[in-house]
């Protein structure tokens, strides 16, 4: 069972939240029952037939007859909000056919996907035309990081005073010329320069440490063949060439463990979603992330609950240090909770970054954990401080800074988020020994 | 200065300017910095920055900056644990419920849960009459966190020491000095009227009169003097004040001297037959002496009163209600039933709607709601209504709602004054007045003849805030979603359905 806040947070965008708050009268609901595995209800729409609405609890997972594109729709979100709020409405305790009817098909899809998964896998590649296929593509790719090592050998040389004036087309076109070249990875990097560059006081050492960031990568792309074979990867999926799914799970490491979600962020960049679910396995104690586009709006196949543990095998990208990771068989939910390691100093909260950056030094992001962490408004500007007084600084908006804040009243907190390089973003938070989250980052479109 | 800002300074003006100077770094970072080539500045430049940031970033470790802030003092009394139903309320619930559900965490004994504090703030912040619910259950985390914000200041230094208290007063702005001195006439009104008494020596026409307005809070007999003389005041406006407030002051001279000049023209005749018969008169002429008593002789241009009834309305105005009764013998309906037979009979009608206006006594309120009132004139329905007590007044409003083709207000208009007149802390609507408005509205709506009032989805809302627990079931159900009629109102339907139903949960 969700709490109404956590359906919220599922919502795709705001019109549905608020379309969904509209449907949550009983009256419009001739049906409405649940077990232990499902909900479903029929909702009355502006047809004459109503729309019928299940939920898996398991994932969730929604599914409803109505024709809207957004997922979870409306009715949905209302059906659970129902629940949440209304949970005597729930009369039926028996699902009519429909309900098992889709439940099985689920589970069929499900079966079919693994033996689709288990024929592609044996299907037979070409070896020597991917090959060529291959050096092409990363011939293109160097072009292009030549074509940017020159353009910042020329700032370097003119001087970079006036890059905080510069038009956002100067660094649009950069980036595209980058894009245009196979190379979005560079392409990032170079956006990443334009907000460096857009920073504030200090703005001229970040953008030039980034900038030299970028040149490590441009020269690891230079000399690839001499690299070791896992570190490879990192830099062709750091210029912007990572493995395909399918390469990824026929080729990746394996690992079967109960992983907690420890946050998700949320980036719309041009219409286009990123969702990072951040994991760490309760064995292993393995680092992973799960990462997933989708563009329009925020449509991800399956749901994830800051706090939840769920039993998979995930299959990870090959990489020196490895961390992005695919689901190589459907997660299984775990109700056990995990406790945590305690880290309460940066000093603790920063080795396994530094562990990570020392195998793999491009990473943009790390997941970072404080289980110290008392945030702090400083002169309008929101930080974090361990238990030796450091302080770091926060990239959080204000209302949600202010939850924070209200949460910790000044108090140290758990605190999960990811390591930008210069700031913290985070994501989750905990006060005291729940399951749930007291707070989660709210997600904002650009 | 540290390598990598001495290596970015450079960088700021150009290589082609001038040379950067290497970074000297001993150890490992130093070794791997003294393999880069030199035969490209700009590239060298470059990679030792590359090299840097590498290091940089595992190496990270945040500096000490100060002390640490104080936290929040203990809690004294236990978190409300309905966090979902109370963030749902603050998220979407109209402000009266938000109210409610701010008194029911504080007769729990509890204060808000933490999470939801920046919330309630701005709804605070928002609604000034949420304030006084809201401060009750901040608890030390919020008082706390509202010390943060100055958009929160309403909730912070709540015990103020009377030293920033009169500087406020001293260098505040106008609203803020209001807000100030009519707090301290609650509680000190001798002391609050020596301060207005120096500020009206001063102060401009419009802040006199807003002095004199915040006078009117705890008045008494004590003010008279301060009134009696600004009725020599330069504004005519604070003139009025003056003469309005001193006429609600029992036994005021000023009211002695208004009845001493009416009273000559009121006659009361025993008559054969007839029984009493009480009439009255106009002045015959302006007396001189009457201009410090604010009667003008003059009357302004476009007025519909005659000369000699434009002097009674000015008499009659600042004469006590009750002095009529009185003199007559008769009730306030009674009085007003005389007054349509007489000659003088819009002078005199204009005259105590102004002076009902002023004095808010509930028996004239009632009186003249059953009476056709002045159009344009000083009394509104609505200000009627908020004269009366709440029980007198719901079966006011139930009366105007039955009749509302008599008034021409829309029915939202007539829903959405009588909630606006009634404080966040009053009492629900008693049963029986609730199920005969619920019924009236509920039919109403399924007949289409309110489909066009848009408003009413809204105020249907906050109505549903004001009914008892007996009409819940009433007002949630028996809506007929199919009717083409209730289309509009479905949405209403459903947030009516879902704040009785927070209403219900708040109780349990």
């Amino acid at each position: 069972m969700l709490t109404a806040e956590q359906i919220l947070a599922l919502s795709p965008d705001e019109a549905s939240a608020k379309a969904a708050k509209g449907l949550l009268t009983p009256a419009k609901w001739p049906t409405l029952g649940r077990d232990e595995v499902s909900i479903w209800g029929e909702c009355q729409g502006s047809g004459s037939k109503p729309y019928q609405v299940i939920i898996d609890t398991g994932g969730p997972t929604f599914k409803c007859s109505c024709p809207s594109r957004k997922f979870p729709c409306k009715h949905g979100l209302a059906l659970y909000l129902l629940l949440a709020q209304k949970a005597s409405a729930f009369s039926g305790t028996i699902p009519p056919p429909w309900v098992g009817e889709w439940l099985s098909a689920r589970l069929d899809r499900a079966e079919k996907k693994v033996e689709k998964a288990a024929r592609s896998e044996v299907k037979p590649a070409d070896p020597e035309a991917s090959a060529k296929r291959e050096a092409k593509r990363l011939d293109r790719m160097l072009g292009g990081a030549l074509d940017l090592e020159r353009w910042m050998a020329d700032l370097i040389r003119h001087g970079i005073a006036d890059l905080p004036s510069k038009p956002p087309s100067f660094w649009r076109e950069a980036a595209a010329r980058l894009v245009d070249a196979q190379a979005g990875g560079l392409g990032l990097l170079v956006r990443e320069l334009e907000s460096c560059a857009a920073s504030g006081e200090g703005w001229h050492e970040r953008t030039l440490l980034q900038m030299g960031r970028a040149q490590l990568l441009i020269e690891a792309m230079q000399g690839l063949d001499a690299l070791p074979e896992p570190l490879r990867h990192d830099v062709r999926s750091s210029a912007g060439w990572p493995l395909e799914k399918e390469e990824a799970l026929s080729s990746g490491e394996r690992v079967n463990d109960v992983w907690l979600v420890l946050g998700i962020s949320h980036d719309e960049n041009d219409r286009l979603w990123e969702r990072r679910v951040w994991l760490r396995g309760r064995d292993s104690g393995r680092a992973a992330l799960l990462l997933e586009f989708s563009h329009g709006g925020r449509r991800f196949d399956r749901v994830f609950l800051p706090g939840a543990c769920f039993q998979s095998t995930l299959c990870f990208f090959p990489s020196a240090s490895p961390l992005r990771a695919l689901l190589a068989v459907d997660p299984v939910e775990e109700k056990s909770s995990i406790s945590s390691n305690s880290l309460h100093t940066w000093d603790e909260a920063f080795a396994p970054l530094a562990e990570a950056l020392s195998k793999q030094p491009f990473y943009q992001r790390l997941p970072l954990k404080l289980d110290h962490a008392v945030p702090v408004l400083r002169q309008n500007r929101w930080l974090v401080r361990d238990e030796e007084g450091r302080e770091a600084p926060l990239r959080i908006n204000d209302d949600d800074g202010w939850q924070l804040l209200a949460l910790s009243g000044g108090r140290p907190l758990n605190l999960f988020g990811e390591w930008h390089g210069d700031y913290l973003r985070p994501l989750s938070a905990w006060c005291g020994n729940t399951v749930n989250p007291s707070w989660t980052e709210v997600i904002h479109a650009a | 200065m540290n390598p990598i800002a001495s290596l970015a300074n450079q960088a700021l003006l150009g290589t082609d300017r001038r040379l950067p100077d290497w970074p000297a770094l001993e150890g490992p970072i130093g070794l791997v910095l003294g393999r880069i080539p030199r035969d490209s500045t700009e590239k060298a430049v470059l990679q030792t920055a590359g090299v840097l940031a590498t290091c940089r970033l595992a190496g990270t470790l945040p500096e000490k900056v100060g002390e640490n802030p104080p936290p929040s003092p203990e809690e004294t009394t236990p978190e409300d644990p309905r966090v979902d139903l109370l963030s749902a309320i603050l998220a979407d619930g109209p402000e009266r419920l938000q109210a409610e559900a701010f008194r029911r965490v504080a007769a729990h004994g509890r204060h808000l849960p933490h999470r939801l504090l920046p919330k309630a703030l701005d709804c605070g912040r928002r609604c000034t009459a949420l304030r006084p619910s809201l401060l009750a259950v901040l608890g030390k985390t919020g008082e706390w966190l509202a010390e943060k914000n100055t958009a929160w200041a309403f909730a912070a230094h709540r015990v103020d020491s009377e030293s920033d208290n009169i500087a406020v007063w001293e260098h505040g702005s106008l609203d803020q000095r209001l807000v100030y001195v009519t707090a301290l006439r609650l509680h000190d009104p001798g002391k609050a009227r020596d301060l207005l008494i120096e500020a009206m020596k001063s102060e401009g026409a419009k802040e006199r009169c807003a002095f004199l307005e915040a006078l009117s809070t705890g008045l008494s007999p004590a003010d008279e003097d301060l009134l009696e003389a600004t009725l020599n005041d330069k504004s005519k406006e604070a003139r009025q004040m003056a003469g309005r407030l001193l006429s609600t002051i029992p036994g005021s001279r000023y009211s002695q001297r208004m009845t001493d000049i009416i009273a000559p023209l009121l006659k009361t005749e025993k008559k054969l037959l007839r029984g009493t018969v009480v009439s009255l008169d106009a002045p015959l002429s302006y007396d001189p002496a009457w201009k410090a008593n604010l009667i003008e002789e003059a009357k302004p241009k476009g007025l519909g009163l005659g000369e000699r009834a434009w002097w009674l309305f000015q008499i009659v105005r600042f004469v006590p209600l009750s002095w009529w009764e009185t003199q007559t013998g008769m009730t306030p309906a009674e009085c007003l039933r005389w007054a349509q037979k007489l000659d003088w009979k819009d002078a005199l009608l204009q005259g105590w709607a102004e002076a009902q206006a002023v004095q808010r006594r509930v028996e004239w309120a009632e009186a003249f709601l059953d009476t056709p009132l002045p159009s344009n004139g000083p009394l509104s329905i609505f200000d009627l209504l908020e004269t009366l007590p709440p029980p007198l007044r719901e079966v006011h409003f139930l009366k105007l709602l039955v009749d509302h083709q008599a008034t021409s207000f829309a029915t939202s208009t007539l829903v959405d004054r009588f909630l606006k007149g009634l404080p966040f802390d009053g009492p629900s609507l008693t049963p029986a007045t609730a199920s005969k408005v619920v019924k009236l509205l509920k039919q109403r709506i399924h007949s289409g003849e309110l489909r066009h009032d848009w408003p009413l989805r809204q105020s249907l809302v906050e109505f549903a805030c004001l009914l008892p627990r007996e009409s819940f079931d009433d007002f949630a159900r028996g809506w007929d979603l199919s009717k083409e009629e209730l289309q509009p109102f479905a949405e209403a339907v459903s947030r009516i359905g879902i704040v009785l139903d927070q209403r219900a949960q708040l109780d349990s």
